[in-house]
């Protein structure tokens, strides 16, 4: 999706958006620790299909790597993906503070 | 604004169309149970313009959804969402009836065009439904353009159809409004002519002069002004048929010429001494009582007879309200498909105010009636309000029978204002059944200055 395409979403459901990824954060770093890969598949899954319509290309990417790895029960590639969650979520936290 | 549904499972992409469609004005609705949508939908429950769903959902698949929703006869437009990787299912889901599909990750502004393009598509569709339905009650019917049960109406229509295949001259009587011209077309189209010209005029809408060369035409320098020759009426019908509409206000000397035609199957254009023979079929049509004119000396008894070897009278509309309804219903649809409107028809008592009209313009008063409620009402149907509100207007149309009682302001001759009076007063008396009392009130003066004036214009038959 273009920048300029995006400004024409609105923006509270961005902010919801980002909102329930937190959530979705939280629910993976709980399943990682229960090692619940098909929960961890679920969320991957679904953030990988939503994540681009939404402006964010790289979170569908991220969602896609976290689904396979939940798949093949692969608990390193999935902390992995999870860190990454981390640091994006992160990322779009400071993001919203600088604007 | 249009209701746009949209069908997905992930609550983050539902949230996100509903909200981007609602800022570009429409109307949203979202589900994630595609099977419940399908039930609501075709009980009437639920309704919208367009249908974006999502293909991969846990119930059932974008295409089982089309496919369901085809076996239920709905007709809503639906639009797939696909993830890139299913795009042969999403062509499949076009053969089984979807009308696009959008591939994920969603492009919004792709998503609404796809959205705009399927209601402007549906429109048309809706249009070309109600086209259909307008053409189909027509063409199923011998008689198009012709709507009605009543006993009168169907024998009327059952002798154009024995009389239409034959030659002889159709005289066709009945109030203005009525649909003369509309019979004389049947009978046209019903006939062996009905290839060739099918040409109408209305006689008394032309000056006489005027209507002599109309009918006949005329030779290059036949009179001041004729400056080429003109080809007539009849010989423009040749083959076909000619309509003359009104005749009982044809004047005396072209009534001559006429019959003179009609024995002798020969017409002479204006300022031409040779006669040219023709083949024309000659219907013609009065709203006026012909065999009192005969005695009144204004009509030639012989032009009746010639003209009247199969008389066909069509009653007013107020002697056979039964047809008022499905009339009522063909012009709704007629004119909300040339206005562009959807409207569910009439609510009861705008059907039974429509019924209980003495209608005293018949079938044209009642299109016009129908037309404007169209293009007036504001709501979703026809109520008695966008009807009665036209009442003061269509209560001034003329009353059976009292066609020129009221005094002709228009006419060439300016009346005395005795003789203006004087017609009024018949025409007042007339127009409220001779009640006397009721009459002198309307007109504002006693009742013994009303019996004053009525003697004066030696109204017997009146009182």
């Amino acid at each position: 999706m273009m920048n300029e395409d995006l400004a024409l979403l609105p923006a509270d459901a961005i902010k919801k958006y980002l909102t329930r990824r937190q959530q979705d954060l939280e629910v993976c770093q709980q399943a990682l620790a229960s090692r619940d890969f098909s929960r961890l598949e679920m969320v991957g899954h679904k953030i990988k299909g939503n994540g681009a319509s939404f402006g964010y290309p790289e979170l569908s990417q991220l969602g896609e790597v976290l689904e396979e790895s939940a798949k093949c029960q692969n608990q390193t590639l999935a902390e992995e993906s999870i860190r990454r969650f981390k640091d994006w979520m992160s990322h779009q936290h400071e993001a919203k503070e600088n604007t | 604004m249009a209701k746009v549904l949209i069908i997905e499972d992930d609550a983050d992409v539902a949230e996100m169309s509903s909200a981007f469609f609602r800022q570009k004005g429409h109307e949203t609705l979202t589900s994630d149970d595609p099977q419940n949508v399908l039930d609501t939908l075709s009980s009437g429950k639920m309704k919208c313009d367009v249908i974006i769903c999502d293909y991969k959902m846990p119930q059932m698949t974008g295409i089982d959804f089309v496919k369901r929703s085809q076996e239920l006869g709905l007709r809503h437009p639906i639009i797939i969402i696909t993830s890139n990787r299913a795009v042969e299912t999403a062509i499949e889901a076009i053969q089984a009836g979807a009308y696009d599909f959008v591939v994920k990750p969603l492009h919004f502004p792709q998503l609404f065009i796809s959205v705009e393009r399927a209601l402007h598509f549906s429109n048309l569709k809706n249009e070309n439904q109600l086209l259909k339905e307008v053409l189909g009650n027509q063409q199923s019917n011998l008689f198009p353009n012709i709507i009605g049960k009543s006993q009168s109406l169907l024998r009327a229509l059952d002798l154009v159809k024995r009389v239409a295949p034959k030659t002889s001259n159709i005289f066709i009587s009945g109030e203005s409004g009525t649909g003369k011209e509309v019979i004389a077309k049947a009978i046209h189209q019903m006939s062996p002519r009905a290839k060739k010209p099918f040409i109408a005029i209305n006689c008394s809408a032309i000056p006489e002069n005027l209507l002599e060369s109309e009918l006949f035409g005329y030779a290059k320098g036949a009179f001041t002004g004729a400056a080429d020759k003109k080809v007539g009426l009849f010989e423009e019908a040749e083959g076909g048929t000619l309509f003359l509409d009104e005749i009982g206000d044809m004047s005396g000397t072209l009534q001559a010429k006429l019959l003179r035609v009609l024995q002798e199957r020969k017409i002479r254009r204006i300022g031409e001494n040779q006669q040219r023979a023709i083949d024309v079929r000659v219907l013609s049509a009065t709203h006026k009582n012909l065999k009192k004119e005969i005695q009144l000396g204004h009509f030639r008894e012989d032009l009746f007879f010639r003209l009247n070897v199969i008389p066909i009278h069509l009653v007013p509309l107020r002697e056979r309200r039964e047809d008022i309804p499905p009339l009522a219903d063909f012009f709704l649809k007629k004119f909300s498909v040339l206005n562009g409107v959807r409207l569910a028809g009439f609510s009861k008592e705008a059907t039974e105010w429509l019924i209980g009209r003495p209608w005293p313009g018949n079938v044209r008063e009642l299109e016009n009636t129908i037309e404007r409620a169209v293009v007036l009402c504001e709501g979703d149907r026809i109520e008695k309000k966008d009807l009665y509100d036209l009442q003061d207007e269509a209560s001034s149309a003329p009353v059976p029978g009292l066609e020129g009682a009221r005094p002709d302001l228009a006419a060439d001759r300016i009346m005395t204002l005795d003789e203006v009076v004087k017609s009024y007063v018949k025409f007042a008396i007339a127009k409220n059944k001779g009640a006397k009392e009721k009459t002198a009130k309307d007109l504002a003066i006693d009742r013994k200055t009303l019996y004053r004036k009525l003697q004066e214009i030696d109204g017997e038959q009146l009182q």
